[in-house]
């Protein structure tokens, strides 16, 4: 066989319903709502802190960002739906109340028009965070208890998934997607798809995660990819600086409702934002690493600016998925470089992980919610914590402090151990 | 492009009973003696000889073994030809388990260093000794292991999806394969899923999912992974690959309830079949083959047929049913790959082998499947109320 088959000249892209965002809500380090993370980005603050959930102090990294004094709301759960509830699926009920409060999904406000069959979930989860005691009383034992039979259960990702179908009345269907760092940018760019191709007329989506567990710290530890700034929390997380060196953990959750245009204007949600393209591929090159040349996210990202019918000049931000290690951030850097020019002006860049932490698999429906909220109040997020930008990373970053800027479309990258990264494209309503 | 013209090229599985298609068809038709869980555990089972690059079970735990172990067999089963697409139009979609706790066991070492004189765990102790673990330790324990190793086996840097959506992970992968494809985004998919917990379920004694809704009993969990390839009919016969099946149309649903209940109305299973054959054109009396969804549960089995009872009311032959989960045991995250990969043998056959004849009333149900009748519908059905449905045709050569 001499070369590939021309297929793609086989292809014939359906058309394409537009989608919208009328409902976000989120519990992140920096606050229990939406509104207050936004306002901890803008302001640039940093919560990072010694580990607090177990005793860290012999680890080699012992700072996290971790969501503090949290209560789990109990309003649109039903008796015994929290048995199966691990922390971040916690976090997920939270700010699915929130997201659909803000789109006028609950109660009387709810629109009897939404045929529940036409309404889907697609979520991306993290991996369950065992503590040493669970580990103990699961692992050792040969027959476990009704409880410990039901700790079994709270760490089944697609729980979250069937709790948040049963909240907003989905019939459509329910997915729950796990491609680590990549799972919430994932489930975003699914939930996209299967509005924009017809198949639902809302979905709601989003990701939740927190891996502060002792086996992940060791297990991440024994990569060398945290930080060791044990003693500065707050600088440590330092994406596109020359003296990164890891990153930090972040926990929490973000939901996002998506929606048809149509059917959000038909029953007068408030639209917050448009969603306009979605790319993914595979690296397939190493587990872990990149590749040097940064492929798989150039790849996504032409995908997603295909999908979106815009030239790399449209796009006036990106949130980087920056992640404050060497590697990911010189060769993030490298692929924005290739796809917008080396230090372009027109597109500004910053990662939103020095303010939140790495949010793992929530990660991509955050910082695909602060491309919304940069959108729609038209100010680019502050570049924190770099005191020596590193000049290999062939970007512009954006201002240490939280700027004005007059711009239409706003680019989300996520990228996954395993390979998978996605692009996401936020547009202005009403550009 | 119809959807007809995404055809299966290649199946890869290995079971507690079997490795390889032709095994698993022989598995089906002669049945196999079961006497307790443990015949349906792949814990002894052996990649090494499976796995085409071992390099890569260095660092996988045994659910990525067993899926490697099927990708590999997928390899050589579809004929592939790593030269014949281009890279970023071949896509791989995945169903994994979640991780069990022995997929953390590069700590054990650690965990038992760390026991005090009470013999509890101090963290404090282990995060120091945990640092002489290996190195690729926590790569053990990610659940997309699979995509990602199977991505390098096959070359595979377009679209992606890995599911972690129970019973449903493996039709999901094909589902959202296929569309992609019908797109345009893919040419060549790789989907199925891989599942080792019946260690876990062992010991939970029961299906963790059901403990709240009172379930005493559940299905026998078995541990295996399958994937099938789906490429356009097109491209399959001009690089001379054997089609096994059609792929026609697909759709899911949920009852919307909530963890481990569903709606014994079965509207939401009923509406997601009518959506695939609504999909697909196709009317109930053309399915001559239906796959049960069969989750060993009485009351979500008996839903099941009745709500097949209601889509078939009209048909003036009952079709055929069959429900592989009686040899295969409950695959999980790989259920349903084999119904698919497999039904052209189901219809040269002719008749379902007694081994996969489910207890129902045999006056809903025929064994007979009919030729004339060439559609097939397989199902998925979990006991948190969610439901798949994938309509395919055999290819009788």
């Amino acid at each position: 066989m001499k070369g590939y088959p021309n297929l793609k000249s086989q292809d014939k892209k359906p058309p394409k319903r537009r989608v919208v965002v009328t409902g976000i809500g989120a519990i992140t380090p920096l606050g229990h709502s939406m509104d207050i993370t936004w306002d901890g980005i803008v302001n640039g603050r940093t919560p990072a802190s010694p580990i607090q959930y177990f005793d860290a102090s012999e680890f080699p990294n012992r700072i996290a960002y971790q969501v503090t004094d949290f209560s789990l709301s109990r309003k649109l759960l039903k008796d015994g739906e929290d048995a199966y509830l691990c922390e971040c699926a916690e976090f997920a009920v939270n700010a699915a109340e929130e997201a659909l409060e803000q789109s006028g999904l609950l109660g009387s406000s709810r629109p009897e028009t939404t045929n529940p069959n036409r309404i889907q979930v697609c979520f991306g989860m993290g991996l369950p965070s065992p503590n040493i005691d669970w580990y103990e009383k699961v692992f050792f034992p040969k027959k476990l208890s009704l409880e410990e039979s039901l700790n079994n259960a709270r760490i089944l990702p697609d729980q979250i998934s069937s709790i948040i179908a049963r909240m907003v009345g989905a019939r459509g269907g329910i997915s729950t997607v796990h491609t680590a760092c990549a799972s919430s940018g994932q489930a975003l760019g699914e939930a996209f798809e299967s509005i924009a191709y017809g198949d639902a007329d809302l979905v709601v989506t989003g990701g939740a995660d927190s891996m502060i567990s002792p086996f992940y710290a060791a297990g991440f530890a024994l990569l060398g990819a945290l930080s060791k700034r044990n003693d500065d929390p707050k600088t440590a997380s330092r994406p596109f600086d020359r003296n990164r060196d890891g990153f930090v953990f972040g926990e929490g959750a973000c939901v996002l409702v998506f929606e048809e245009y149509d059917h959000a204007c038909k029953r007068g949600a408030l639209i917050l934002g448009e969603v306009c393209g979605y790319g993914i591929t595979e690296s397939a090159y190493r587990i872990t690493d990149l590749h040097h040349e940064g492929t798989g996210p150039i790849e996504a990202m032409q995908m997603a600016l295909d999908d979106a019918n815009l030239k790399p000049t449209d796009i006036g931000y990106i949130n980087a998925h920056g992640t404050s290690t060497q590697l990911n951030d010189r060769i993030e850097s490298l692929a924005i470089s290739k796809v917008f020019g080396p230090f372009s002006k027109d597109t500004l860049v910053s990662s939103t992980k020095s303010m939140t932490g790495h949010t793992i698999a929530a990660a991509g429906a955050l910082e695909f919610a602060f491309c919304l909220l940069a959108l729609r109040h038209q100010t680019l997020p502050p570049s924190v914590n770099i005191s020596s930008f590193d000049t290999d990373c062939l970007i512009t970053l954006t201002a240490p402090e939280a700027q004005p800027r007059n711009f239409r479309f706003a680019l989300s990258n996520s990228v996954g151990f395993g390979g998978s990264n996605t692009a996401l494209i936020a547009g202005r309503i009403g550009r | 492009m119809s959807s007809s013209d995404i055809v299966i090229t290649g199946i890869g599985a290995v079971t507690a009973g079997a490795v390889g298609r032709v095994a698993h068809w022989d598995l089906l038709q002669n049945g196999r003696v079961t006497t307790s869980e443990n015949d349906y555990s792949l814990k002894l089972f052996r990649p090494d000889s499976h796995v085409k690059d071992r390099r890569y079970l260095r660092s996988c735990s045994q659910a990525d073994g067993i899926g490697l172990a099927a990708l590999s067999g997928l390899m050589t089963d579809s004929n592939f030809d790593p030269k014949y697409y281009s890279p970023e139009r071949v896509g791989i979609y995945t169903g994994e388990s979640p991780r069990n706790p022995q997929d953390h066991s590069g700590h054990f070492e650690a965990l038992e260093a760390s026991r005090d004189e009470h013999g509890h765990i101090s963290e404090k102790v282990f995060g120091q000794a945990s640092r002489s673990a290996r190195p690729v330790t926590l790569l053990l324990g990610l659940s997309n292991n699979v995509l990602c190793y199977g991505s390098l086996m096959w070359d595979a840097r377009g679209p992606n999806s890995n599911y972690t959506s129970s019973v449903l992970s493996a039709h999901l992968a094909v589902i959202n394969a296929a569309k992609r494809m019908q797109r345009g985004a893919l040419d060549l998919a790789i989907a199925g899923g891989c599942s080792d917990s019946t260690e876990e379920f062992r010991k939970a004694t029961l299906i963790a999912t059901n403990i709240a809704a009172g379930y005493a009993k559940g299905t026998a969990v078995a541990d295996g992974a399958a994937f099938i390839t789906l490429e356009r009919r097109k491209a399959a016969l001009a690089r001379g690959s054997r089609i096994l099946a059609s792929y026609i149309s697909s759709a899911y649903s949920c009852d919307g309830l909530g963890p481990a209940r569903f709606d014994r109305d079965g509207n939401a299973l009923y509406d997601c079949i009518v959506r695939a054959l609504s999909a697909a054109a196709v009317n109930p009396a053309e399915i001559g083959l239906i796959f049960s969804g069969s989750s060993g549960l009485p009351d979500l089995d008996l839903m099941e047929t009745q709500v097949l009872g209601r889509v078939f009311a009209g048909a003036a032959t009952p079709p055929a049913l069959a429900d592989t989960s009686r040899v295969l045991g409950g695959l999980m995250e790989a259920g349903g790959m084999l119904d698919l990969g497999l039904v052209s043998e189901f219809f040269t056959c002719g008749v379902v082998p007694p081994a996969v004849r489910p207890h129902v009333n045999r006056g809903q149900f025929s064994n007979h499947i009919s030729p004339e009748r060439p559609f097939a519908l397989a199902l998925r059905c979990s006991t948190s109320g969610e439901y798949s449905c994938v309509i395919v045709k055999g290819e009788l050569n």
